[in-house]
């Protein structure tokens, strides 16, 4: 008996690590998710700038 | 030599973008080159506000900050000894130039100004990212050996271009800002007519023995991993080509035809001539055989814990560029199965480039998102954003970059510049640097007449100059103490 406990627990703890590693990759992909949607929002408002007239804005000399 | 010292130097673009309604709206600005020298002049005058030390053109970090050709502001780095100080140290810069941009803003109602760095704006204008190596003589004169690297090292590190290209004006993506602006091998000059290695004599020389090789065909940097394997693959084949273990084994037909294809073309073949056969490489073949023989040299001398980190990042990143799959010829990132986006900047944009063109973006917005990804404020900028967001993987801690604000390396000659920069603004003395080799402090004048520095019979009195010849060389006892005896002297505590 004492062995059959023994062989259950590890068992029980590895299902326990996995469950939370799915968790935790669940997790981070959420947190991409959210990254790639706020950075989305950030480049349309790039987009949105650039009107017919902005390259003058960035005109530069020739340096070395 | 395995010692070397090493820095960069950035030409930054400062562009107004107006806020709300101003004097300048609509207007065309006739003098371009007057206005951007003025408002480089505004940035440097801004240092003491934001606690940055500055005497003349040098700071206090032992780098250099001042007005360069076409009005472009310009930082250089001190000398260092280590990739990670390198790093640090030019970030540092771009750092310092950002928050002299936000301090003019904070007293203009209309208009933003921006600081971008890169090397190109939309009419074809190039400013350039600069590296410096102290070099052996023999290094030197085999330099050609080396182009074969030179001229396919932008697979890891380019910045990327969106562009309309010249000759046929189509819109297309390159992976070097700088490739096109490459007509031959060997040049003396910097501007017009460049050449893939400078040639131009410079003073900085270890004691006459050494020379330094001034490389103006780099593009300047974002990712910290970016600006670490520009500087590392360098340092890293410098010692072969000083051994003379770098033969003419890849002899290119023509070096700055295969950077502009290079740069068109990831996958593009370059005509070489490899023991007497000629044959076509990729650029990623002729990396991975830099590397081997890099990895031969390292199994035989030993390299340092530095030298090893880098050497094993080249190869992780070459290994990952084998894996990269991009659709030609539109450009567009396919596959990236080693998240090289995470470190290399030209991915990088072109990953961003391609979420938007899914979008429906068009070419004018391309453009300008290519513009914005060089943006330094950390509020508006694209790559800025990227690394908030924690999309780029970094090479050191932020807490090394705000420290080389003010601390030069430990270990060349910048710590004493830095030192004597810093305890005489202190104590109130004007410091003229006159170049890197060479400084010399002076007593103010109080009163008219008084110890003026031209009076044949006070002035080596009223003055000091210190030699910094010997750029490894950190320390120097007596100099201090007649530095601090010339403090006591003629110095009184800054007043603030």
């Amino acid at each position: 008996m004492p062995d059959a406990r023994q062989i259950k627990k590890p068992k029980k703890k590895a299902a326990v690590k996995k469950e939370h590693k799915q968790d935790q990759a669940e997790t981070l992909s959420k947190e991409k998710q959210k990254k790639l949607k706020e950075l989305d929002a950030y480049i349309e408002g790039v987009l949105e700038e650039a009107g017919e007239d902005f390259l003058d804005q960035f005109k530069q000399i020739e340096g070395e | 030599m395995r010692r070397r010292i090493f820095g960069t130097e950035c030409e930054y673009a400062p562009v107004y973008l107006q806020r709300r309604p101003g004097p300048e709206d609509n207007q065309r600005v006739d003098d371009l080159l007057g206005r951007q020298k003025q408002i480089a002049a505004c940035l440097m005058t801004g240092t003491g506000n934001l606690d940055i030390p500055r005497a003349g053109e040098f700071l206090g970090n032992g780098g250099r900050l001042y007005v360069d050709r076409g009005g472009h502001p310009e930082y250089a780095t001190p000398e260092c000894t280590s990739i990670a100080a390198l790093v640090a140290h030019e970030i540092a810069g771009d750092r310092m130039v950002r928050d002299l941009a936000a301090a003019m803003n904070a007293q203009d109602d209309c208009r933003d100004l921006h600081i971008l760095k890169n090397n190109v704006d939309l009419y074809g204008h190039t400013y350039g990212g600069h590296e410096n190596y102290l070099i052996t003589a023999q290094g030197m004169a085999d330099i050609s050996r080396l182009v074969p690297f030179l001229v396919t090292r932008q697979i890891f590190t380019g910045a990327g271009k969106a562009q309309t290209f010249e000759l046929d004006g189509v819109f297309g993506f390159q992976i070097s800002q700088r490739a096109d602006f490459f007509d031959c091998t060997y040049s003396d000059r910097t501007s017009e007519v460049r050449g893939i290695i400078n040639i131009r004599k410079r003073e900085i020389t270890h004691l006459d023995q050494d020379r330094r090789l001034h490389l103006i065909i780099g593009d300047s940097n974002m990712c910290q991993y970016t600006i670490g394997l520009k500087i590392g693959t360098a340092i890293l084949m410098l010692p072969l080509l000083e051994a003379g273990e770098l033969d003419d084994d890849f002899e290119l037909h023509s070096p700055a035809d295969a950077l502009k294809a290079v740069s068109r073309n990831l996958d593009a073949k370059i005509k070489v001539q490899h023991r007497g056969r000629c044959m076509a490489l990729t650029a990623l073949e002729i990396q991975s055989a830099c590397l081997e023989k890099a990895l031969q040299f390292y199994a035989v001398h030993p390299p340092t814990p530095e030298e090893a980190q880098w050497l094993v990042i080249w190869e992780q990143i070459l290994t990952g560029l084998g894996g990269l799959k991009i659709c030609q010829p539109e450009m567009v990132l396919e596959r990236d199965p080693f998240d090289l986006k995470r470190k290399i900047d030209w991915i990088l944009k072109l990953w961003l480039l391609d979420r938007s063109r899914s979008k429906g973006a068009a070419e004018r917005q391309l453009k300008r998102l290519d513009l914005k990804y060089h943006d330094l404020d950390s509020a508006s900028g694209l790559y800025e954003h990227c690394f908030a967001l924690d999309l780029v993987d970094r090479v050191i801690p932020d807490g090394s970059i705000e420290s080389a604000r003010c601390d030069p390396p430990q270990d060349t000659r910048a710590h004493l510049r830095g030192l004597v920069v810093q305890q005489a603004l202190q104590s109130n003395l004007d410091v003229e640097v006159e170049n890197w080799e060479r400084i010399r402090i002076r007593a103010r004048v109080s009163e008219p007449g008084a110890q003026h520095s031209f009076n044949r019979f006070k002035r080596e009195v009223n003055s000091l100059g210190i030699d910094l010849k010997d750029p490894f060389q950190s320390e120097d006892p007596r100099m201090m103490e007649n530095l601090q005896q010339f403090i006591e002297r003629w110095g009184c505590p800054n007043a603030g």
